[in-house]
């Protein structure tokens, strides 16, 4: 009677720094690795050998899995984990006898151990390969979002730029998963109309907008948000369900904030003694989350008490259940009013499970079993559907994002609004020198292609969110001026004829991504 | 630990704290703030100042220790030992700040609101102003912004314009259009003090989005073609096989939905 399509979106910018022995911003990568990306590949691990039937649709970015096929970031990760270990060891020693502590480093012993288990013996590194097994024996459907998540509406005003990232971004999946990426995951869910015409030239065949997406679509869609709808170029659009995103989030009855849900905050970086902790913090001595937290949220208070796993299993069960049946009332509900059965897309940041929700991945494994198991639903992906109801209605979803107050000023505000000038003007003049250099020769050819690295890494999104958000500006800002900058000079060297062997092979080095880059896609 | 103990250094690992609740996933912006609001204002209330107060929509990832401006640089920019290979360092010298063409863009902010950023080459400017002679004292640069809705605009056709006069020397606006679902078209000129106006730079023509649900109008339906693969729309291996209309043999049903 009804289908229930959740879709994680995992991405992270391209943080590298060869530069420096540590830096403070790969941390999100390991982090990211090691609390969420590791727990979800267990969840489908479970899930496979229990033979459970379910789907479910996860993206990466083009940058994460950049990332996570990097040899010094896979190093400098395997360091991480191993250091964490060892605090683990440390931190099992130190509590013994505590009985509200001890299971609790016990845990993360076990946690931490089977993390460096799973990325070292099991998948050797590799964990996008880990995430395409899981593909091809059916239990996911991997898609892909621009190639540095750009926010493609601010960026239409140089059209080419656009192009690239869809099309690099398709390219990158191929490169990845061996085949061709069915949906697009637009950054932020931002759409604008004629976007959907670059995605069918590049072959996606569906991408995700927020609620109002569809709800103020032209014309109206009948199934509301409940069915998807198809552009006039051919590619259909699944909008967010409000009511499952409330479930998680809302303050009245989300889950994350429930007071036996382990507390983010109370981190032993910031709270066990210094001289004990300091190997494990920043170099500069800068106290650092490690991920190992021992309290609840308890309530709104300071005072947190310990963390009780099994009283938190039991959270998550109740929770899991309430959304698996608040979902069966939702689809009878709809069903009445639809001539075919309703889907429920539920995206969320892949982050979500495990690093900011401890128990979101046993929350979602639980969630995947009820539906499962429950007459009138299943779960599904936006591809199935296609496949299943491939009769759509016509209709140009409208100009929205999932961003606050659902359009674009979050990365349009004063913050960051001085950043779009220096990236059409750069992109427009790149476009221009990669059609005047149609058949370079080698050093050209490289210089151009370094030069479009560079600008797609400054188009990051993430960039103009960080401003507008008050948070790491400085990093920010300075790296869409090193990329900018480095664009220019490589645009200037090439109509100058005067290419820097040495720097273009250090910058080579540095921003490495999309090793298949050619500058002609963006001809 | 109480709040109380929190030495300086505490409190801006409290910042820190701040910001990697927002840096969490991002989901309904406004369900975050409220479940972990006050905790966040409290932490900010300790912590070295932020730039801006306005709700919070949260950091599409964690960022820790992220903490005070001055600290966090340090910490990042901390060389390690030096590795054999050669470096990048940042790059020396600023962005432009200017590219040498007129230029005119206008960028949507929501379904009231335009962005407008430009470029006048100064010998655009002289030029325009040699052009109006006597008339060139007492004029000032307006961006005028039309209302083109399905209209081709061709500078004078327009349903309605208004002139927004900004501030001297600025090359960005704000402009508060007010009217969802339009098309607007803007000019860059010079209105001399009789009113003539001189376009020297136009504009692209953007839409602001819709508010709201469209008129019911007319449904279309289509029919998607399956890809090349055969099956229609993807293409599969693997145990979970999608219900095939045509019934293929051997198609499972676990997922259609009873």
């Amino acid at each position: 009677m009804g289908t229930v399509a959740f879709i994680l979106h995992a991405h992270l910018p391209f943080v590298r720094h060869p530069e420096h022995e540590e830096f403070l911003e790969e941390r999100w990568l390991y982090e990211a690795i090691t609390e969420t990306y590791i727990p979800l590949l267990e969840m489908l691990d479970a899930l496979d050998r229990d033979g459970v039937a379910t789907r479910l649709t996860i993206s990466f970015s083009p940058t994460l899995l950049a990332m996570l096929g990097d040899r010094l970031l896979r190093g400098r990760y395997l360091r991480h984990l191993d250091q964490l270990v060892e605090l683990a060891e440390k931190e099992e020693r130190r509590t013994r006898g505590d009985g509200a502590f001890h299971p609790l480093a016990e845990m993360y012993l076990a946690r931490c151990s089977r993390a460096r288990t799973v990325y070292l013996d099991e998948w050797q590194h590799d964990l996008t390969a880990a995430f395409r097994s899981f593909q091809e024996r059916g239990l996911i459907d991997v898609i892909t979002c621009g190639a540095t998540h750009g926010f493609l509406p601010l960026l239409a005003a140089a059209p080419a730029a656009v192009r690239t990232q869809i099309e690099v971004a398709a390219n990158e999946y191929r490169r990845f998963f061996g085949r061709t990426a069915e949906g697009f995951w637009l950054p932020e869910c931002a759409y604008q109309p004629g976007l959907d015409v670059e995605l069918a030239r590049a072959g996606f065949r569906w991408f995700a907008v927020d609620t109002h997406g569809l709800t103020n679509a032209a014309p109206r869609p009948v199934a509301g948000a409940y069915a998807p709808i198809v552009c006039d170029s051919g590619v259909a659009a699944f909008a967010r369900d409000p009511d499952s995103s409330k479930q998680v989030w809302s303050a009245d009855e989300g889950y994350p904030g429930d007071c036996w849900y382990r507390d983010f905050y109370r981190d032993i970086g910031f709270d066990l003694e210094y001289d004990y902790i300091k190997p494990y913090l920043l170099p500069t001595g800068e106290r650092i989350h490690t991920g190992l937290k021992y309290h609840r949220i308890t309530g709104r208070t300071d005072q947190k008490l310990p963390y009780e796993p099994a009283r938190a299993r039991e959270r998550v069960q109740a929770h899991a259940a309430h959304f698996v049946e608040a979902r069966q009332r939702q689809v009878e509900w709809l069903a009445h009013s639809m001539d075919r059965p309703p889907i429920i897309v539920c995206p969320y940041d892949a982050e979500l499970f495990g690093h900011w929700w401890f128990e979101g991945p046993q929350w979602l494994e639980l969630v995947l079993r009820g539906l499962a198991a429950t007459p009138g639903l299943a779960a599904t992906t936006p591809g199935d559907d296609l496949a299943r109801h491939p009769t759509l209605q016509v209709a140009t979803p409208a100009a929205s994002s999932w961003g606050w107050k659902g359009y674009n000023e979050v990365w349009l505000a004063g913050e960051n609004d001085w950043l779009y000038r220096h990236l059409h003007a750069t992109g427009e003049r790149l476009h221009g020198l990669c059609r005047r250099y149609p058949g370079a020769d080698e050093r050209t050819r490289r210089a151009l292609t370094q030069a479009l690295r560079e600008l797609m890494l400054a188009q990051a999104s993430d960039w103009a969110f960080m401003m507008s958000r008050g948070t790491t500006v400085d990093y920010a800002v300075r790296r869409v001026k090193d990329h900018l900058l480095r664009c220019q000079r490589l645009c200037d060297e090439v109509e100058a004829g005067t290419v820097d062997d040495l720097r273009l092979a250090a910058l080579e080095d540095t921003d490495n991504l999309f090793p298949a880059l050619d500058y002609r896609v963006m001809v | 630990m109480t709040i109380g103990d929190v030495g300086e250094a505490g409190r801006a690992s409290l910042g820190a704290l701040a910001d990697l609740v927002r840096s969490a996933a991002r989901l309904v912006q406004a369900e975050i703030e409220t479940v972990a609001g006050p905790v966040l204002r409290a932490a900010e209330r300790l912590a070295p100042r932020r730039t801006h107060d306005h709700p919070e929509p949260v950091a599409p990832f964690g960022q820790p220790g992220g903490g005070a401006q001055e600290q966090v640089e340090e910490a990042k920019y901390y060389v390690g030992a030096p590795i054999g290979r050669p470096v990048v360092d940042r790059e020396v010298g600023e962005l432009p700040r200017s590219y040498g063409t007129d230029r005119l863009v206008l960028l949507p902010r929501d379904p009231w609101w335009l962005f407008a950023y430009w470029e006048i080459t100064p010998a655009s400017r002289v030029e325009a102003l040699r052009a109006l002679g006597d008339e060139a004292a007492g004029t000032r640069e307006v961006l005028r912004v039309y209302d083109v809705t399905f209209i081709e605009f061709d500078g004078q056709n327009a349903w309605s314009w208004f002139d927004v006069d900004f501030a001297p020397g600025a090359e960005s606006w704000y402009v508060n259009v007010g009217k969802p679902a339009t098309s607007y078209c803007a000019e860059l000129g010079l209105r001399t003090a009789s009113g003539r106006f001189l376009p020297l730079v136009r504009a692209a023509t953007v839409q602001t989005p819709s508010s709201q649900p469209a008129p019911e109008a007319q449904v279309r339906w289509a029919t998607l073609k399956p890809t090349a693969g055969g099956s229609p729309g993807v293409a599969w291996s693997g145990r979970y096989v999608p219900t095939d209309p045509a019934g293929a043999p051997g198609s499972s049903d676990l997922h259609t939905p009873r």
